[in-house]
């Protein structure tokens, strides 16, 4: 039994790391799009579109 | 004669005659809660109802959980139904924006779920069983509505202690982290004033919380409801069409869930199955659990302040367990005192919420791996 929860223990919090570090890079990747989509605006300024207002 | 059988009758339907010692103490405890609740402001909306529970269900001969309103009230407890909603109203009052604009804080998230999978080891070598274990174990992210759902899913019979842990840790952050967090730091590093947080666009909020669902879901099944309540709860508040739905599920709903709820744990506290050795023992075991939490927290904040050469404030790194705001307070106060020009509740905050979500995720891990 103990074996199990430590390898429990251990697979599950390097697990959790993994999954971590995937939504790290989700954001990081949804941040390089949106600096894509202003440098685009910016070449070609248009209709300003409210989804792109910073609230902070 | 006929007037004393009467009179022995009318004691017998009393509930004086089946008072018990363990009545008494539980009558106490509840007590407890509600002065804690009141006269020391610890988590009243939580302690209070609770108590009050604890109070009811003690009182000898009636039966709350045998019949009438907490009889119904149980089975939304038992299915989930009401830490769900919580989540819905949680979501519904955090802030992503910290996170997306300091995404590497959800390391500090997932460090600070050390306790977690620790205690769970720990529980396990001091004789619960594993499915036991990871339910206290889940404690140590010191979120109430997350320790309430894993003890329902893992562990039943154990819900009244590990609600009853919870929520008094929760309460006791700001006496429990800084300690840990002032032994395991520096003057020097304790001191660092961190960067502003940059803007954040209203796409990338809405983007956030679908995306994290659908990553999450794919990868841990079992994180689907915890992780999809907060998530549509957030996506609620951020997307600006539903602003009604949002004010009501982190105003109204959570609030009339969390009476419910709350005084529904309460009522299960029951003497007989509450004064136990594993009572004291889930305690213990919890308290230690989010102490290693804050710990594996500080740890990352340290590894973040060498890998960015003293840029990042390792107090950051305790507010990655989920009690939210309280946490994120802590680590403010903290920088504070080493340095008063610092200013890290943001960065703060951003590590909290991704405490939120790697309590969530830890948890489905731990239905996944142990189930």
């Amino acid at each position: 039994m103990i074996g199990k929860a430590i390898f429990t223990g251990i697979v599950g919090y390097a697990m959790l790391f993994v999954v971590m570090t995937i939504l790290v890079l989700s954001v990081k990747w949804m941040i390089v799009l949106n600096l894509l989509e202003r440098a685009k605006k910016r070449k070609s300024p248009g209709e300003e579109d409210h989804m792109d207002n910073p609230e902070t | 004669m006929d007037l004393i059988d009467r009179l022995l009758n009318v004691y017998a339907v009393t509930g004086i005659q089946a008072l018990t010692i363990g009545h008494v103490v539980m009558l106490m405890v509840g007590s407890l809660f509600i002065y804690l609740s009141i006269a020391k402001k610890y988590e009243p909306l939580i302690l209070l109802p609770l108590g009050f529970g604890v109070i009811m269900t003690n009182l000898p001969l009636g039966d709350l959980l045998g019949h009438g309103l907490f009889e119904q009230l149980y089975i939304p407890l038992e299915t989930e139904v009401f830490p769900l909603l919580i989540f819905i109203g949680v979501g519904a009052l955090t802030d992503f924006g910290p996170l997306i604009a300091y995404p590497v804080s959800m390391l500090c998230g997932a460090a600070a779920q050390l306790g977690i999978f620790v205690i769970m080891i720990f529980s396990v070598l001091i004789g619960f069983t594993l499915v036991e274990g990871s339910a206290i174990g889940s404690t140590g992210g010191a979120d109430g509505p997350i320790a309430v759902w894993a003890a329902i899913r893992l562990a039943p019979h154990l819900l009244g202690p590990i609600a009853a842990a919870a929520y008094s840790y929760m309460a006791l952050v700001p006496l429990i982290q800084p300690p840990i967090m002032r032994a395991l730091t520096t003057q020097k590093e304790r001191a660092v004033v961190m960067e502003q947080l940059r803007p954040v666009s209203k796409r990338e909020k809405i983007v956030f919380p679908i995306a994290m669902t659908i990553l999450v879901g794919v990868i841990i099944p079992e994180a689907i409801p915890l992780v999809g309540a907060l998530a549509v709860g957030n996506l609620m508040r951020e997307s600006g069409v539903t602003d009604r739905l949002a004010s009501a599920a982190g105003n109204e709903m959570i609030n009339i869930i969390t009476i419910l709820l709350t005084l529904t744990v309460g009522v299960t506290m029951q003497a007989e199955t509450f004064l136990v050795i594993e009572t004291i023992q889930i305690m213990v075991l919890s308290l230690l659990a989010f102490a290693v939490g804050t710990v594996g927290g500080v740890l990352m904040g340290k590894i973040l302040y060498v890998a960015t050469k003293g840029k990042v404030n390792p107090l950051i790194g305790s507010a990655g367990v989920s009690a939210i705001p309280m946490a994120a307070r802590v680590s403010q106060n903290e920088g504070r005192k080493a340095n008063p020009q610092s200013f890290l509740l943001m960065h703060a905050m951003g590590a909290n919420v991704a405490g939120v979500i790697g309590t969530t995720v830890a948890i489905g891990l731990l239905i996944a791996l142990t189930s």
